[in-house]
């Protein structure tokens, strides 16, 4: 009780290094996020919206595994995509949020594209045959895919977020968990517990779990009223 | 109009639709009928091109057209009627010619008390009333419709006919429609067909269809074809 107490002095009195660390949790995750949604989001619209086509039950298999990729393995691929003897290692990107954001983005867009071709696929054959029937534009009908399916899609977000603020093994990999650089929430509070510096730690997880609580909140809003009562 | 050629399509190794051939001219008014499972669904999604056919060929042959259909199940989108309405017209009509397009259907279809209702929570009559409307909407050639009454009450069935009668003979529509009721074959059709297991089983007049079936299926069918 006494930890949670100096934890929550330590939330109030705006620590330097625990303020800095939350900015660089948001900025790499939101970046992540952001980044595997503009990606992700168009490709899972194409597979979920599209017929069968060649190779797609492959394409969706290996989808799925990736979705399951062990964010440990996506890290060491960044790592030896980046590391100095890489092939982009002149870059010299490694133990940079930028890597962070790179490996994230590795597990992260498949988890979009997967559950957004799912949830797209659920209505997309009777808006579709509707569509056609009346001969709308692509452009309408990829509006109305997503208007349709507004509540899941923002689900999807959230998911890809959740994933990209609670992920420890790639970025401590890639990132190297530098004090006042890359070090980040997940990967402080093991530092900090693994150090028997309580305090620190639960500061950091009751934050985690704050940042996490108020965008759900503000997805909520986003999501809007739905009068559907069954 | 539309030409039919040999056309076969299968679910795994049954034959669900099999037309050697069938021609419909311009301006007629088809009643496809037949009992559940003759291919009536699978023929109009053949000839609106919303699957295609696994042998055979249709050809539309009139430069320019092309058909509109309305399925078995329509989609309400997730916006007011009324933007059910604007998201299918044209971008390049103008402000004024859209308002109209849009007051008049909905005065045709008696769809003004539902114009702000969410068209994806609507009942299944509504639902088939606001898609026959976003048809309506703008003047087509070729229209297919399946069962496009078929959830609808009386007065809506009404309005629905006769929308379509008024709506066909004003624009010179040639219509395809699926149908389950003997009385809106005779209201509307100038010819109808009679499926069975995916075939042609008959095909004449409706009044002379109805009442005298040449066939041996034709005459089981008809039993339960009363008006
Ligand atoms: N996608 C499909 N897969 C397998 N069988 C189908 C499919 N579509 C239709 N069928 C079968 O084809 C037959 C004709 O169906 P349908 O054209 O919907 O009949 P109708 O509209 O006259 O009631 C039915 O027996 C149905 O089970
Ligand atoms: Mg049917």
């Amino acid at each position: 009780m006494n930890a949670f107490k100096q934890a929550m002095s330590l939330v109030f009195s705006l620590d330097k290094e625990l303020w800095h660390i939350i900015g660089v949790t948001l900025r790499m995750s939101l970046s992540s996020t952001a980044i595997s949604c503009i990606i992700g989001i168009p490709l899972g619209v194409f597979l979920g919206s599209s017929r069968r086509f060649r190779g797609k039950a492959l394409l969706m298999r290996i989808l799925h595994t990736l979705m399951g990729l062990p964010p440990v393995v996506a890290g060491l691929l960044v790592f030896l995509l980046l590391s100095h003897s890489g092939p982009l290692g002149s870059l010299k990107l490694l133990f940079s949020v930028e890597a962070m954001v790179i490996a994230q983005c590795v597990l992260i867009i498949p988890i979009v594209i997967g559950l957004c071709a799912s949830v797209i696929g659920i209505n997309a054959p009777r808006l579709l045959e509707t569509a056609n029937g009346l001969r709308l534009p692509r452009t309408s009908k990829t509006k109305l895919l997503l208007i349709e399916n507004k509540v899941p899609l923002v689900s999807v977000v959230l998911t890809g977020f959740g994933r990209a603020i609670s992920e420890v093994g790639a970025v401590s990999l890639v990132g190297g968990n530098i004090q006042f650089k890359t070090r980040v929430m997940t990967t402080a509070i093991m530092l900090e517990t693994n150090k028997g510096n309580f305090e620190f730690a639960i500061a950091l997880g009751f934050l985690l779990i704050m940042i996490a609580f108020i965008i759900n909140f503000a997805a909520s809003f986003l999501k809007g009223n739905s009068y559907d009562y069954y | 109009m539309i030409t039919i050629n040999a056309i076969k399509k299968y679910a795994g190794k049954r034959c669900i639709v099999n037309i050697p051939h069938l021609t419909i001219k311009e301006n007629e008014c088809v009643a496809l009928i037949g009992a559940n499972g003759s291919g009536k669904t699978t023929l109009l999604r053949i000839i609106a091109g919303t699957i295609e056919a696994d042998e055979g060929k249709v050809t539309i042959d009139s430069p320019g057209i092309h058909p509109y259909y309305m399925p078995q199940i329509s989609f309400g989108f997730a916006m007011s009627v009324l933007n059910n309405l604007k998201t299918v017209l044209p971008k390049d009509m103008s402000k004024d010619e859209k308002q109209k397009a849009i007051s008049d259907v909905l005065k045709l279809l008696d769809l003004e008390p539902l114009a702000k209702k969410v068209g994806s929570k609507l009942s299944g009559g509504e639902t088939q009333r606001m898609a026959l409307a976003r048809l309506l909407i703008t003047p087509k050639k070729l229209l297919l419709l399946d069962e496009p009454s078929s959830a609808a009450d009386i007065k809506g069935i009404d309005l629905i006919e006769t929308a379509l009668i008024e709506f066909c003979k004003k624009n010179e529509t040639t219509l395809v429609m699926a149908t389950h009721s003997p009385k809106q074959a005779l209201n509307i059709a100038t010819r109808v067909i009679l499926l069975q297991g995916g075939e042609i089983a008959e095909s004449g007049a409706p009044e002379e269809l109805l009442k005298n079936p040449q066939t041996e299926w034709g005459k089981q069918f008809m039993e339960h074809w009363r008006v």
